[in-house]
């Protein structure tokens, strides 16, 4: 502790992006007078190769033991310059580094003097942390190489399928005694005599035969501990007869692929149940499948309809008191590919779409077409149409706003298409697995652009409808997509979390558990120690570094590496008193 | 271990990079411009969450650049693509930059100092760049490049300012293409798409009236390192728009030029009218459309959102032409709002066309039959519902808008797919 | 208030409006496109969007309601635009062909345009009967000199009275019929003062019906609206003359005469006008010029041919009559009045030619939907 701290200070041009605003030069003399600072110098481009070097000789020649520098911002360059002190045999991490491209050149660039002050006063903050930075290491942790995929949807399938393709043991869980979950239900699909079975069928052949892959039917899991790289996971399986095991599973990375359920309107929802002759999308694509209780012959409530009217956003677009706000993406395609399907068997059937917007995306738009071409009559609604089951037939009724005219249409049966819910498993996995839903109530992903397959908590990943609606060839890409991420952790022999986590001093600590309760990463555990002590634990693997603990804490026990109360002040006190 | 080739350095092919390299897979990006990036560096903002496009691009590009199992090879293209699953031998021609990348430090007095000017393609021509030029500031690799079509020293044998100028030394004229051979296990591509071409449908007005932009121009308007440095400005006179319209529908949904729907414009326009109003806050903004396909995760609460919150007005109309005022330059849009049945003729300020996406097959993959476009022109996908991002050839993979118009998760999600089984051919290749 | 319409099931009548020419009706997205193309949109009030969508559901009675085919001049530039090729210039024609379906309560219409073996037996008949009545009825033939009021005053005067009086009467009832429809399914129930009729009617029947100035609006529409204005003018002249020279003059006094010479240059004149017009006609719809001329419905064919047979004829029965060749005349003239008689009886009150009347009373009874929903607006 009584060494010497030596900090040198690298001030970045960026080409004209800094130096164009901010006059380099004079931070760099700045910098030369502020304490500890033994050496400061500019650079054109401190990241560049020279710029590198440069600072390495540095470090070896003055014998700098803190390193600033002053560029862009951290997100950018941080881990190239942590590099470079970690190549000259300095700790990566007793760096810091002020970022006056962002914070300063590139919002100011019309008040040049102000910005060069700006400038100074952000190396002055730095410097000030600097000083008492102190060496950190990274983490690191065994990866078990296995996945558990968490449900035998063709999501689940797809993933189960690639990672063991790819080397690694795969444990895949199904609640039910059947692997491929709702797209069995599907029928043929668009463009194609393929049923959603076969595409199960062909799937699940190539995983059972490899031995790889280990399946748990009628299995659930029930607890899931640890954190990236190791989870152990305890599944329990009913064996009938009222019987069960528990299996105990260890993992390194874990696939949600829950999948979802259709939406079941209520009684009395567009006539729903209080009519035979009304039926869901998914129950008239059971009908028509050739395992269905018709065998594929189209008969609704015992009889050959002459007439259809199907329903479009049924529990989509909040059209009822009862439906998500959301939109189910696929009922618009499915509808429009079984009535294809209908209308190529039974061409002399009257189809009639209420439908509130025509959601047919990219290709798919074809189907609209073709439906269309095919006399399909479309009535669009603003307001849900109403249903009233008459003797011999159902009346549907609608305001069709593009003739603005209300219009009642008797038809034999009527086909609701019934959009997709969250699977009933969504809240009990969420818990335990410790991830986020969002308001629609489906998963939440890390990132809804950028990181679509990955949960908020690392090593766990998603795919298929968890996170929202898909079509089956959505989920099944997901499925690949979440393999190749899960894929990214246990190739890894070991894992390296950075260092920058909350930590906790056990004597100072008084087990009060506002940070248990806050972390939004359920990172923190209360443990009872031997002697009755009640203290926190940071789990160094779920812990993110964000320092919502640290700042909650009332005894100031918890601290943030890297941004501990001392080097954070340091830099407050820097800001507002010149130096 | 066999290496994996990636074609195309958008947000797709980036991705596919990053996962493929994040599992020990060694991996050859290949970019045909200067630098990777691709139309998602073109984007202001992104819908449903409005993040800023090029600060959640910038980290990936890096991220790439830095990655020790990732060889960028940007300002090249595939040439030649022979061989089978597991083992193809790829050719790619790197074109000469005429710039040491190893020297120049992306330091820009080269550009300063050069003396020709050239329409910016990546601002869609709305501003000048020079013959030596780095593509836009988030360039990655921040490089200059030499345009030898309009550099003097090429074109008349004269200047070489930039060599003068260059601080490191790294111009280099006598630089000649390169021709790198790799043996592979497998390739994505995911050469992205451009616009068709929005004079296609003339009744817009496009190229003919000023104040008609295509969409990714009005992106490039609404961004702070476009031509206008994010201010909304008319290109007839520089004045604010009172009124934008916006046209879905150009040249999509359309049996004279594309029939499919190109996905993204529905949220495109809107997250755009809500930027506009964010811009400038009196302005009224108009999306004129036929189905709102709000269809993606947040999108429907998203569009609820522009109505409800920012006041942007929803017609359900396809206005069949455009004409323009001449004294005032403004647009006169004619439609019927079929919601009404009325006929109208209504003056805007300013129309922007949301104009349909268009794949780029890349010529050498679809010439040695890797690759084969569908009915619209997309990269067909035979097995869609079993390997959704596998090419005619197995071995081969297609991601992005390349195979279907998409928005960026699901090209994100392809991009993850096609890594994952690439990497399978990677490991036992 | 709007009500509800209880669509009948069977698509009796898609299938016929296929068959009367809307070839692409199911093809229609419902943009909106047509009507914002077409270049009447900034006069008349009209969708010709929803018009399609009547066609395509089916809605018999909404259809017969819609002016909105009747003001359609069928230019094409709808069709030209339509991003779904769905060719609304030939909807709307069929349209309009179903609509005087609808408005003729015969039912003779129906079965002229749905049935071609009936088309051409109906003329045949009328043909024969034509020439059988001339054969019995004719007045003396004189063989010296050319006369032929002599040898046609009898027939023609009977001619005269069922043409022109039993027609009139069923072209008549069509549009009363016409209005029916139209009132029948306005969206407002409110009344208007008999003065507002009379004062609408002045200002659109005769204006539109003798200029038909909505036509010249039309895209590229002066070639056609050249063609359509020779037609019109060469039959009107000839409507006119006849008139005059065979019922009024005789009427008001038997020694009234026409100036013969004055008589003959405006009689082949206005053949010579309706010959070339029918000529052009016919060239256009061989050679599909133009997106008016794409389609044909048999329909059409018959009634172009039976104009152009009509003027041939007349033309050449006044040049036997200048040149003095008795024989020929009279032979010349019976053909004509074979080719006359089933234009006349069936074109102007069931076929293509009652758009005559059907087009400017579509204005006025829009116009006066429009008067209705500006002063009952809610």
């Amino acid at each position: 502790m009584s060494e010497e701290i030596r900090i040198g200070v690298y001030v970045c041009h960026c080409g004209l992006n800094i130096a164009g605003v901010v006059n380099v030069k004079e931070v760099v003399e700045y910098a030369k007078t502020l304490p500890n600072v033994v050496v400061a110098k500019d650079y054109v481009f401190m990241c560049s190769a020279p710029g590198q070097a440069m600072i390495k000789e540095d470090i070896k020649e003055h014998k700098l033991n803190r390193v600033v520098v002053a560029a862009c911002s951290p997100a950018m360059h941080e881990p190239t310059f942590r590099g470079v002190l970690g190549d000259a045999g300095l700790n990566p991490y007793l760096f810091e580094m002020a970022n006056i491209r962002e914070h300063c050149s590139w919002v100011h660039p019309d008040d040049k003097e102000a910005a060069t002050e700006k400038a100074k006063e952000l190396v002055r903050m730095a410097v000030a942390k600097a000083r008492l930075l102190e060496p950190l290491e990274k983490i690191k942790s065994a990866v078990r190489p296995a996945v558990l995929v968490i449900g035998g949807g063709v999501a689940g399938l797809r993933a189960t399928l690639d990672l063991v393709e790819r080397g690694f043991d795969v444990y895949l869980v199904e609640k039910r005694s059947v692997l491929g979950g709702n797209a069995v239900k599907l029928g043929e699909l668009a463009y194609t005599t393929l049923t959603g079975k076969d595409v199960v069928n062909s799937l699940v052949e190539k995983i059972k035969a490899n031995p790889k892959a280990h399946i748990f039917l009628n299995s659930e899991v029930e607890k899931v501990d640890g954190s990236i790289g190791d989870f152990r996971v305890t599944v329990t399986r009913r064996l009938g007869e009222g019987k069960e095991e528990k299996i105990e599973l260890n993992v390194g990375a874990i696939i949600v692929a829950i999948g979802y359920d259709p939406y079941e309107p209520a009684i009395g929802e567009y006539g729903y149940k209080t009519t035979d002759k009304v039926v869901t999308l998914f129950q008239l694509m059971d009908i028509l499948s050739e395992e269905g209780p018709t065998k594929g012959e189209l008969l609704i409530g015992g009889i050959r309809p002459k007439s259809l009217a199907f329903i479009l956003c049924v529990g989509s677009l909040s059209t009822t008191p009862n439906a998500k706000p959301y939109c189910s993406r696929m009922c618009c395609s499915a509808s429009l590919k079984t009535i294809l399907k209908i209308k190529e068997k039974y061409p002399d059937i009257d189809v009639y779409v209420f439908y509130k917007d025509m959601r047919t995306y990219g290709k798919e738009e074809d189907l609209y077409w073709k439906a269309i071409e095919n006399e399909v009559k479309f009535i669009r609604f603003d307001e849900a149409p109403s249903v009233k089951p008459r003797d011999k037939f159902v009346e549907v009724e609608a305001f069709d706003t593009t003739i603005q005219e209300r219009i009642a249409i008797p038809v034999d049966a009527v086909v609701l298409a019934n959009g997709m819910v969250p699977a009933t498993d969504t809240e009990k996995i969420r818990i335990m697995l410790k991830i986020g839903c969002g308001a629609d109530g489906f998963l939440k992903e890390a990132h809804l652009k950028l990181r679509p397959v990955e949960a908020l908590t690392d090593g766990i990943f998603l795919a298929g409808v968890a996170t929202g609606p898909k079509n089956i060839i959505e989920s099944i890409a997901s499925g690949s997509a979440a393999a190749a991420k899960a894929a990214t952790i246990v190739t890894k022999e070991e894992i390296e979390v950075e260092p920058l986590i909350a930590r906790v001093n056990e004597d100072m600590c008084s087990g009060c558990g506002i940070c248990a309760a806050l972390c939004p990463y359920e990172a923190i555990t209360i443990e009872v120690k031997e002697d009755g002590k009640r203290i926190s634990k940071v789990n160094s693997m779920l812990c993110k570094g964000c320092g919502t603990c640290a700042a909650a804490c009332p005894s100031g026990a918890m601290q943030q590496s890297g941004f501990k109360d001392n080097q954070v002040m340091a830099q407050v006190v820097a800001t507002f008193r010149g130096e | 271990m066999k290496p994996v080739v990636v074609v195309g350095g958008g947000i797709a092919g980036i991705q596919a990079a990053l996962d493929l390299a994040d599992q020990g897979v060694k991996v050859y990006l290949v970019e045909k411009s200067p630098s990777i990036g691709g139309r998602m560096a073109q984007l202001d903002k992104t819908f449903p969450t409005l993040d800023c496009s090029s600060c959640i691009l910038t980290p990936k590009m890096v991220a790439v650049d830095r990655h020790e199992n990732i060889e960028l090879l940007t300002y090249a293209e595939v040439k030649e693509v022979v061989g089978e699953p597991g083992n193809f031998k790829v050719k790619i021609l790197k074109k000469p930059r005429y710039v040491d990348v190893d020297k120049c430090t992306g330091c820009g007095q080269c550009v300063m100092k050069c003396p020709v000017k050239v329409p910016n393609e990546f601002n869609l021509g709305m501003d000048m760049r020079k013959a030596i030029y780095i593509p836009f500031p988030q360039a990655v690799p921040l490089k200059a490049t030499i345009d030898p079509e309009h550099c003097l020293y090429f074109t008349k044998g004269v200047c070489r300012v930039c060599e003068r100028f260059c601080p490191p030394k790294a111009i280099n004229f006598n630089q000649k293409p390169e021709e790198i051979e790799l043996n592979v296990a497998a390739i994505i591509v995911a050469t992205g798409f451009s616009l068709d071409d929005a004079r296609k449908r003339g009744e817009y007005g496009y190229g003919k009236y000023p104040n008609v932009y295509t969409n990714l121009e009005f992106e490039r308007l609404l961004s702070s390192t476009g031509p206008t440095k994010g201010e909304i400005v008319r290109r007839s006179d520089g004045r604010h728009p009172k009124k934008i319209a916006f046209i879905q529908c150009v040249c999509s949904r359309d049996e004279l030029t594309n029939k499919y729907c190109s996905a993204i414009c529905c949220m495109a326009s809107t997250k755009e009218a809500i930027l506009a109003k964010e811009h400038l806050p009196d302005v009224e903004c108009t999306i004129f459309f036929m189905d709102v396909r709000a269809f993606g995760k947040g999108y429907q609460e998203f569009f609820e959102r522009a109505k409800q919150e920012f006041g942007v007005r929803f017609v359900r109309a396809r206005p069949a032409k455009i004409e323009e005022d001449p004294k005032t330059r403004n647009l006169i849009v004619y439609y019927e709002d079929t919601e009404t049945s009325r006929f109208t003729k209504e003056e805007f300020d300013m129309v922007v066309l949301a104009v349909a996406l268009r794949p780029i097959l890349p010529e050498s993959l679809v010439k040695s039959g890797l690759i084969q476009p569908d009915n619209y022109g997309f990269a067909d996908v035979p097995e869609m519902y079993i390997e959704p991002v596998r090419a005619s050839k197995p071995g081969i993979f297609v991601i992005g808008v390349l195979q279907s118009p998409k928005d960026i998760p699901d090209s994100v999600i392809q991009a993850g797919a096609a890594a994952m089984r690439a990497a399978i051919y990677a490991i036992s290749g | 208030m709007s009500r509800t319409v209880a669509l009948l099931l069977k698509g009796e009548v898609s299938s016929i409006l296929k068959s009367l020419g809307a070839r692409n009706l199911y093809k229609c997205y419902q943009c909106g496109t047509c009507t914002a193309a077409c270049p009447l949109s900034e006069e008349v009030t009209a969708s010709f969007r929803k018009a399609v969508k009547y066609a395509q559901l089916g809605l018999e009675e909404k259809i017969a309601a819609d002016p909105a085919p009747w003001l359609c001049y069928a230019c094409g530039e709808c069709s030209e635009m339509c991003p779904k090729d769905a060719k609304p210039t030939e909807i709307l024609a069929a349209l309009r062909r179903y609509s005087i379906i609808k408005y003729d309560w015969t039912g003779f219409s129906k079965r002229f345009y749905l049935s071609k073996t009936f088309e051409l037996m109906s003329i045949a008949i009328l043909s024969i009967l034509t020439a059988l009545i001339v054969y019995l009825f004719k007045g003396p033939v004189i063989t010296e000199r050319v006369d032929l009021s002599a040898f046609a005053q009898p027939t023609v005067a009977i001619a005269n009275i069922i043409v022109f009086g039993v027609l009139s009467l069923i072209l008549l009832i069509n549009i009363y019929r016409m209005y029916k429809f139209t009132t029948s399914q306005s969206s407002s129930s409110g009344k208007l003062p008999v003065s507002t009729y009379i004062a609408e009617f002045i200002k659109i029947i005769p204006y539109h019906f003798l200029t038909q100035r909505l036509m010249a609006r039309c895209r590229d529409g002066k070639y056609y609206y050249t063609i359509h204005l020779l037609l019109f003018y060469g039959y009107a002249v000839i409507f006119v003359h006849h008139i005059l020279r065979h019922m009024l003059l005789p009427l008001i006094s038997p020694t009234l005469h026409l100036n013969e010479v004055a008589s003959s240059i405006v009689g082949i004149s206005a053949f010579v006008a309706l010959i070339l017009g029918s000529s052009l006609a016919i060239y256009g719809r061989i050679k599909k010029s133009t997106i008016i001329w794409e389609y044909s419905h048999p329909t059409d064919w018959v009634f172009i041919t039976l104009l152009w047979l009509t003027s041939i004829t007349g033309l050449l029965t006044d040049i036997f009559k200048y040149s003095g060749l008795p024989l020929p005349t009279y032979v010349t003239f019976t053909v004509h009045l074979m080719f006359v008689v089933p234009l006349l009886v069936l074109e102007v009150p069931f076929a293509k030619w009652s758009h005559l009347a059907y087009r400017p009373f579509a204005l006025y009874f829009n116009r006066l939907n429009e008067i209705k929903q500006l002063r009952y607006k809610t």
